[in-house]
């Protein structure tokens, strides 16, 4: 169709973040996640005490002004008290729901974030080592951080980006090798190693990418253990194998193209 | 039909990593909010993550020079860097800080004249709401959020809201230059030469365009994703790809195309995919970058320069030079 045409723009409104206090609640939350905090909740009580910390005047339960025409748009609550609790992922979705009928919230949520929340909490966590558990607990909390973190900065940008799935996912699983990172991945040894890379085996959550994001986080770090977490990769499929040897002896053929 | 299966059979079968030149580091607590290509080098523009927890509280804002050798500091403020854009010499970044309550953000505009070697902080960018930031010259810049539309021109002391069609979505519009015009692009394309008083509208056959260079577009064209060629009668589409990915960068250079995505498809988080094509769409090349899974980690430029970061925060280019 390719209608041109010189175009008397729309009057375009500026709004803020205000939502005077019109935020509901996470339902769910009050009743039955936050009662059961201590149950859901890390083990490690001095990374809890330090969130607590920061989730101080970090907007928790209030709203701010910010000098712009306020708009009538209910936003995303930042939930500070949630992060390291399981049922962090559920709390999102659950407030995704109070503000929007459609589209559907991001299935990051409740697909991935919550079932390998409490996967990885409930299934891996006790068969780890103390420093496997450490690495999982920071791990745990970083991954919910960075999703806060992102939608602190910008509630109107998280509202939008919470409505285009696909955006959504890519954001969320861009998060997860920094927070695997950055939580200590490379003070694991080869056994704990070999157990994270082989967890997504325990449930449906089996998927190419998370074997192969854990391996190659691996892998590159140290090698050798890498290739001992390949060895109990192996079964979850042999692409993700091949993804992440690609990463290794990638050809590169095409450099002179250039 | 038969070219969206033989491209998606290329891309599952014959992808493959490139493994580009390292030359350098940046610090591993460095999380990229852009980077871009400029001359001589790179600018690569976000945060110093302090603490072990992430929290936002112990980020610093930073802005390191990349020259094909080696990675430089040239700016350390409060907060974290949203975005960053060069044209020319001139290079913008928007950077912001949590207000008093700590649950938005206050806004303000850093401004480099010199290729992104040195760095001015231009005052507050008002508005609550700010993810883009485009550079047109010293002096003209634009700031995209949502339902924020922004214009300086006088090198950031005043901002003015600008109207344009539609809503404004920092998700799903980009802002570009193209031609010596402003660009929006999102549903369909918005373009002006005026600085905002009047805008060409161009549905691009009711398009969501990803990105534009010259008269190619990537866009969603009825569920699929294509690039085609701007004609006097809409897009002549010439491609189709994978619906899975999400292209945020496009570069024509004669007979040459490339572009980058991310996927949301299987490989979700697994790097950046680089498409080319040597002869003008006719026959494509998927490559994987081992980048971090972020279109804030990677850039593409005429004559065949790139950057990429990745996870390790190390930066990748091809063995070319970086001019």
């Amino acid at each position: 169709m390719a209608a041109q045409s010189v175009s008397s723009p729309a009057a375009q409104t500026q709004r803020s973040s205000v939502n005077s206090g019109q935020e509901a609640s996470s339902p769910a939350l009050s009743g039955s996640s936050r009662s059961s905090s201590m149950q859901s909740t890390l083990g490690n009580e001095a990374i809890q005490s330090r969130i607590a910390e920061q989730g101080q005047g970090v907007g928790q339960d209030t709203d701010s002004t910010s000098g712009l025409a306020a708009s009538t748009k209910v936003l995303p609550k930042p939930l500070p008290g949630m992060i390291g609790n399981v049922g962090y992922y559920q709390a999102r979705n659950n407030d995704y729901l109070s503000r929007h009928g459609s589209p559907p919230p991001p299935d990051y949520y409740l697909n991935y974030g919550n079932k390998y929340a409490r996967r990885f909490t409930t299934v891996l966590r006790p068969k780890l080592s103390a420093d496997g558990q450490r690495w999982l607990d920071k791990a745990f909390v970083l991954l919910q951080t960075a999703m806060e973190n992102r939608l602190v900065k910008d509630r109107a940008a998280y509202d939008a980006l919470e409505m285009d799935n696909d955006a959504f996912r890519s954001f969320a699983y861009g998060t997860h090798p920094d927070a695997y990172l950055a939580g200590g991945l490379s003070g694991l040894g080869p056994v704990d190693l070999a157990k994270i890379a082989s967890t997504p085996d325990l449930g449906d959550l089996l998927t190419l990418d998370g074997v192969s994001q854990v391996v190659e986080t691996g892998a590159r770090l140290v090698p050798q253990w890498g290739a001992q977490a390949y060895e109990g990769a192996k079964d979850l499929g042999g692409r993700a194998l091949d993804s992440a040897s690609e990463g290794i002896e990638a050809a590169w053929d095409w450099a002179t193209d250039w | 039909m038969a070219f969206t299966w033989m491209m998606t059979w290329l891309t599952a079968c014959m992808e493959k990593t490139v493994n580009w030149e390292t030359t350098t580091s940046v610090p591993d607590t460095f999380f990229p909010a852009a980077t871009r290509l400029v001359s001589g080098g790179a600018v690569l523009g976000g945060y110093i993550q302090g603490g072990d927890l992430g929290a936002i509280q112990d980020q610093r804002a930073a802005i390191y020079f990349w020259d094909g050798t080696s990675a430089a500091a040239v700016y350390n403020g409060p907060g974290w860097v949203v975005s960053l854009a060069a044209d020319g010499a001139a290079v913008w970044a928007i950077a912001a800080t949590l207000d008093p309550s700590g649950a938005d953000s206050q806004y303000r505009a850093l401004r480099s004249i010199d290729g992104g070697h040195s760095w001015a902080d231009c005052g507050g960018v008002p508005g609550s709401s700010i993810a883009q930031v485009l550079s047109v010259g010293p002096d003209e810049a634009w700031a995209l959020g949502m339902e924020t539309l922004l214009r300086t021109t006088d090198a950031g002391q005043h901002w003015t809201p600008v109207t344009a069609g539609g809503a404004r979505n920092s998700v799903s519009e980009r802002l570009a230059k193209v031609g010596g015009r402003v660009v929006i692009t999102g549903d369909g394309v918005r373009a002006t030469a005026d600085g905002g008083r009047t805008w060409l509208e161009n549905g691009v056959d009711g398009s969501t365009v990803y990105a534009v260079d010259g008269g190619t577009v990537l866009a969603r064209h009825e569920g699929a994703l294509k690039l085609g060629v701007m004609e006097s009668g809409g897009p002549r589409w010439r491609a189709t790809f994978p619906e899975s990915l999400r292209p945020f960068r496009l570069v024509v250079d004669g007979q040459t195309i490339r572009w980058l995505a991310l996927s949301s498809g299987a490989d979700v988080g697994d790097g950046i995919k680089l498409y080319e094509s040597l002869d003008a769409g006719q026959t494509w090349t998927a490559w994987r970058l081992p980048a971090q899974a972020k279109a804030e980690a990677a850039d593409l430029g005429q004559g065949g320069r790139a950057v990429f970061l990745d996870t390790r925060r190390r930066i990748h280019a091809p063995p070319v030079a970086p001019n």
